[in-house]
């Protein structure tokens, strides 16, 4: 029996990728929302009123290290089980020696790919996307440091280029845990996919943030190559430069769709103002003929012999 | 990572940095907050000098230097990988067991100096307080070691990335401790911590004047002693001459006393040798003599088997003539014997033929002729 303890960096959508490719080949671990809760309020305690993304690593107290031994011993039975945490990824080692024969499949994404989703996902706040910087960085240091220190037991893969070949996922787990995990047949991933315009502006939010591409870069050269995309190990002003043509592009074909929204808003306007007179004419003309009308009502009033012959109408 | 040497620039705020390889440069500004008179950035890739030149153009004393450094000045072959940050003279080995994703991309040469030759490119004054940071991927344990020690000590404080294992080929685990000896000879306090992540370590060597002073110091009382030794040594190898010279004296006395008797010894031999020459000159006359009459004794030998031999065979003849003639006595014998067993046979016919023939002779004497009787017979 075998623990796959599986995180990732927040707003990567690495979750997508677990529930389509290990949950369809591994069982998940008996006690996978009890080890969830424990993980949740092991971090909650230590973090206080801090929301999730301001969580940073940190080791929990040894007073919780008997209730995750027994958590994990309970997993015990055939073939491989996983749990599934964005919270593991702060605690690493702790969850290690939970049991040390875990194994661990750490997820990171390029940290414009993780800004960009936040930014889709909420509106936008400088200080929160900051925040969010500040959460990659420190996801990535973990894992990076988790990984070149446990490098049998662990697992560095870049969510972005397994999205681009979700199958060998399998492949990549029995040749490097030998642990089995049948394969799912090939099928696109079902996660959003960023505008060029927002992972545009994510990687200029960062280009002043030295840190991440360095993080980054060391990060991809400790991953375990899924995709041939792997290998090009471009820096963040590289891949920022490769994104401005598109962008331009998006921002150009904005600007068209933008001004003939103007153009088609002046028409409507130009219309709209057509109307008003038009209706203010109607208005006039509903006046005049309702005066017209009065005043003819009044004249047939008025002459005794058409009187007759409108009440002789009436009659008949 | 943090920029190794990066806590000296504060604390110790050096004169001249002189940084080697600038693969974990990626926070410029802690180079533009210093006091720095001078920073020299020395980086071998292309585009990280660019990069590097680019983000200091404006900024006074600060020098990119587009070469690499090694162990002889020239040219080498520089392996770029896919992460510039792990690009070296050297190909990676053991790194790719940590970073497996690392890829040689591209080999391009470029220009290598010494660190002896950086030092007076760059003109170093060694009474300055000068930084030297060196991460140049695995070279620095052939280039320190290499290194010589007036290089070294040219720069008050060396940081140095490097590693325990090998992970670059093919600088071995010897030269890393040769590059520590080298450090600790060039009289520096040597510390090393590992970096949070492995494999990396950092050097942190910081130059000791006293031990400098001590070292000349102790250099120059080693001469001193060495020189009183050679002198001990020279004035004990004057008296054993002295007390050799004395023995051979000593000895030369006796050895005159022998020769005497033995020149007389000579003479008595050379008049023995004399007379047992007149008597072996007469011996050897005698000598030829009998060797003459041994040669006559041969050849009369010699001429006495030949007879012998021919007699041999003579006699050998003889018998063969004998036992022919034995063989031919017998025959006869036979033949003999035979004739006579004929004989006493035709006297026995002869007698019944006699009577037998008279009667015959009797009855037929009158038809048979007297020649032809007589031709019978």
């Amino acid at each position: 029996m075998s623990n796959l303890i599986i995180t990732g960096i927040p707003y990567s959508y690495w979750c997508e990728i677990v529930l389509e490719q290990v949950g369809a080949g591994a069982q998940k671990h008996p006690r996978h929302a009890e080890l969830s809760s424990l993980c949740e309020q092991i971090c909650r305690d230590h973090h206080q009123a801090e929301d999730e993304l301001g969580w940073r690593s940190f080791v929990p107290d040894a007073a919780h290290a008997e209730q995750a031994e027994q958590l994990m011993r309970q997993g015990s039975g055939a073939g491989t089980t996983y749990w599934a945490d964005s919270n593991a990824a702060l605690n690493l080692d702790f969850w290690r020696e939970a049991d040390p024969d875990n194994f661990f499949i750490l997820f990171f994404s390029s940290p414009e790919w993780m800004l960009g989703n936040f930014i889709d996902s909420a509106l936008f706040h400088r200080i929160e996307a900051d925040r969010v910087v500040e959460a990659w960085i420190d996801r990535a240091r973990n894992f990076l440091q988790f990984a070149l220190n446990h490098r049998k037991q662990s697992l560095l893969i870049n969510v972005e280029s397994l999205g681009a070949d979700p199958a060998s996922f399998a492949t990549i787990i029995e040749s490097h845990f030998g642990l089995s995990v049948p394969a799912k047949p090939q099928q696109e991933l079902c996660y959003p996919r960023q505008s060029t315009v927002t992972r545009y502006v994510a990687s200029s939010l960062l280009l002043t943030e030295s840190r991440v591409s360095d993080l980054y870069d060391n990060l991809r050269s400790a991953s375990t190559a899924v995709h041939d995309q792997d290998h090009d190990i471009d820096n963040l002003h590289d891949r920022h430069d490769l994104l401005l043509d598109t962008f331009l592009n998006e921002v150009r074909g904005l600007r068209d769709q933008s001004e003939r929204l103007a153009e088609l808003e002046a028409e409507f306007s130009l219309k709209q103002q057509q109307v008003t007179k038009l209706l203010d004419e109607l208005e006039y003309y509903y006046t005049m003929s309702k005066k017209q009308a009065g005043m003819f009502t009044s004249y047939l009033e008025s002459e005794a012999l058409l009187r007759v012959a409108r009440w002789a109408r009436v009659i008949q | 990572m943090r920029i190794p040497g990066t806590d000296l620039l504060t604390s110790e705020e050096p004169d001249v940095m002189v940084y080697l390889g600038t693969r974990l440069v990626h926070d410029f500004s802690v180079f533009r907050s210093g006091n720095l008179e001078k920073t020299i950035f020395v980086e071998p890739d292309p585009v990280r000098a660019a990069n590097i030149r680019r983000e200091f153009e404006d900024t006074p004393g600060v020098a990119v230097l587009e070469t690499a450094i090694a162990c002889e000045p020239g040219r080498g072959i520089l392996n770029i990988a896919n992460n510039r940050r792990f690009s070296s003279l050297l190909p990676p080995t053991g790194l790719l067991e940590f970073y497996p994703n690392t890829r040689v991309t591209e080999s391009i040469e470029v220009e290598t100096q010494t660190l002896e030759t950086l030092c007076s490119i760059l003109a170093i004054d060694w009474q300055k307080n000068n930084l030297l940071i060196i991460d140049v991927g695995g070279m620095e344990k052939e280039i320190l070691a290499h290194a010589s020690m007036a290089a070294l000590q040219n720069f008050r404080w060396i940081v140095i990335r490097s590693s325990d294992l090998d992970l670059y080929g093919p600088a071995s685990v010897k030269a890393g401790q040769n590059m520590m000896d080298t450090l600790r000879h060039a009289a520096f306090t040597v510390f090393t911590w590992r970096e949070n992540t492995p494999p990396f370590i950092q050097i942190v060597c910081i130059k000791n004047d006293f031990q400098i002073e001590n070292e000349e110091l102790q250099g120059n009382l080693k001469e001193l002693g060495r020189q009183i030794e050679q002198l001990e040594a020279r004035s004990e190898e004057q008296k054993k001459m002295i007390r050799q010279s004395e023995e051979l004296l000593r000895a030369n006395a006796g050895l005159e006393v022998r020769l005497e008797s033995l020149t007389k010894q000579k003479t008595n031999l050379e008049s023995k040798v004399q007379s047992l020459e007149t008597s072996l000159s007469k011996k050897s006359v005698e000598v030829e003599e009998m060797q003459r009459a041994v040669r006559i004794n041969n050849k009369l030998m010699l001429k006495s088997n030949t007879d012998y031999k021919d007699l041999q065979s003579q006699y050998r003849k003889a018998l063969e003539h004998q036992d022919r003639q034995h063989v031919l006595l017998c025959e006869l014998k036979e033949k003999l014997a035979e004739a006579a067993k004929f004989y006493g046979r035709l006297n026995l016919e002869d007698a019944v033929l006699e009577s037998g023939s008279l009667d015959h002779e009797r009855s037929e004497r009158g038809s048979i002729p007297d020649g032809a009787e007589s031709s019978d017979h």
